[in-house]
């Protein structure tokens, strides 16, 4: 046996590794969502005439850079700092990104509420499963899916169909003990008791199992 | 046995047919090659990656039919080529080659030749692409005298086996090829083998999830599948025995599955 500890350890890096990613990727786009609103409140002011970055007024070359223009100015500087208002009260239908109208004097930006998409993960049930067991029983005849669907179907105690399925298995292979004991316990559990111990007897008298003993026992005395 | 180890068990990759899954591709194989036995063929190849379950198919039908046919199954290939003629010696007259004395390998074919028709005889030679070149020149002319019905299991994609379906190309008349299951018969293979070793309640823990996980890893190649579900349950059994805390027997743990994955390398940390 390797070491598993060890094993576990390695898995643990692993996971680290594979949730580095999306951290990542989830950092990157946060901090976008961050700084899109400054980088607008920038060009904004440019569009204003103002261009202001930590409350230094910058050089139009920045305008020029933006608008194309190859002349470079110097900057012109100034402690006053033109404050920038995000005004999220209004959004329009576009996209999921933040807005920002150029034409708007007052240079609001509009933020767009991101749309809600609801996700619904619907996993397969156990339903489906046994469904897909009984299927393949139907096409293989397979005793040991006969004898899972009787199992499962006692555990959620659908006797009926438990009682059908142990009754199959027992058409393919009379031998199974397991099968015998689902088929004596759901008889008992619909109040077929007498039924139940005649049968446990028949299989106790052919094969002497112990389990089939100690069930009838307990059917008797009404404990099962 | 405990439930894990029980479960282990029953992923061992050994050729046990009693343990034999029923699913879909592998029984219209098994249905094609018993059918192929009745035909009037010389050969009839059976080819895949390794991990199909030819080795399986071939133990399968000869532990089937074998009171039914004259069936040989050399499970092992002869390289010698002294020994392949005095096994199949024995095989034709059910006597021991007397000591000291060699096979003819004319008189061979004539003896066979003599009494074509009177016997149905199949030998299943596996791992075919193994034999030297030589043995397969006289697996070929045997074949030609119609008397023996050859099946030969070959791997895909080694060039010993291009070499030998070249060699045999003109004399095969039946091919059976074996592939990886699909994501659906992973499943149903995996349940069944679940289901044979009696352990419903983990059958019934292994979703749809896990078997697509399970096919990441393998592709569906059986020999893979065994591999990973055996460590995965071995790991399961150490923490059943040492740390029980850390695994809910209500729920397959996909953590497992990636230590699985880890240990045999199909994921690199």
């Amino acid at each position: 046996m390797y070491n598993v500890d060890e094993l576990e350890k390695k898995w643990f890096r692993y996971r680290r590794k594979k949730l580095r990613l999306p951290i990542v990727m989830l950092a990157i786009v946060g901090g976008s969502m961050l700084m899109v609103p400054k980088l607008l409140d920038i060009k904004g002011n440019i569009l204003d005439g103002n261009i202001s970055i930590n409350g230094v007024e910058a050089t139009s070359w920045i305008q020029n850079a933006i608008n194309g223009s190859n002349n470079v100015h110097l900057a012109k500087l100034s402690t006053e700092v033109p404050s920038m208002e995000i005004n999220a009260k209004e959004h329009k239908e576009k996209s999921g990104q933040i807005v920002f109208n150029e034409k708007d004097s007052n240079n609001t930006i509009y933020l767009k509420k991101r749309k809600k998409i609801h996700i619904e993960v619907i996993e397969k049930g156990n339903s489906d499963i046994a469904k897909d067991i009984e299927d393949r029983f139907n096409f293989a005849k397979d005793k040991s899916d006969s004898l899972f669907l009787a199992k499962y179907y006692y555990d959620k105690k659908e006797y009926k169909k438990a009682e059908r399925w142990a009754l199959e298995t027992n058409k393919i292979d009379n031998t199974i003990e397991e099968s015998w004991i689902i088929f004596a316990k759901v008889l008992s559990k619909q109040g077929k008791r007498a039924d139940a111990i005649k049968i446990l007897q028949a299989y106790f008298n052919d094969s002497n199992s112990v389990k089939a003993k100690t069930l009838m026992d307990k059917i008797r005395l009404g404990k099962d | 046995m405990k439930r894990y180890t029980q479960a282990k068990e029953t992923f061992v990759d050994e050729i046990n047919v009693d343990e034999y899954v029923d699913i879909e591709s592998s029984k219209s194989a098994y249905d094609q090659l018993v059918h192929s036995l009745d035909k009037s063929l010389k050969m009839v190849l059976v080819f895949g990656i390794p991990g199909t379950g030819k080795s399986l198919l071939l133990s399968k039908v000869y532990h089937d039919k074998r009171y039914q046919k004259e069936l040989h199954y050399f499970d092992t290939p002869i390289v010698i080529k002294k020994d392949f003629f005095n096994k199949l010696f024995k095989v034709l007259t059910k006597k021991e080659i007397p000591e000291g004395s060699n096979v003819n390998f004319e008189v061979f074919v004539e003896y066979l030749k003599k009494n074509k028709g009177q016997r149905d005889i199949v030998i299943m030679l596996d791992e075919a692409q193994m034999y030297p070149k030589d043995i397969l020149e006289e697996i070929r002319i045997l074949s030609d005298s119609g008397a023996i019905k050859f099946v030969i299991a070959l791997h895909k994609t080694d060039d010993e086996d291009l070499l030998a379906k070249k060699h045999f190309k003109s004399r095969i008349w039946e091919t059976i090829e074996l592939v990886n299951s699909s994501r659906s018969e992973l499943k149903t293979y995996v349940h069944k083998k679940l289901l044979i070793a009696n352990q419903f309640e983990i059958a019934n823990t292994i979703k749809n999830r896990h078997i697509s996980l399970a096919y990441k890893y393998t592709s569906g190649n059986y020999r893979e599948v065994n591999k990973l579900f055996y460590t995965i349950f071995e790991i399961y059994e150490y923490y059943e025995a040492y740390n029980p805390s850390k695994i809910n027997k209500k729920k397959f743990s996909k953590k497992i599955m990636e230590m699985a994955a880890i240990k045999l390398e199909y994921i690199n940390v």
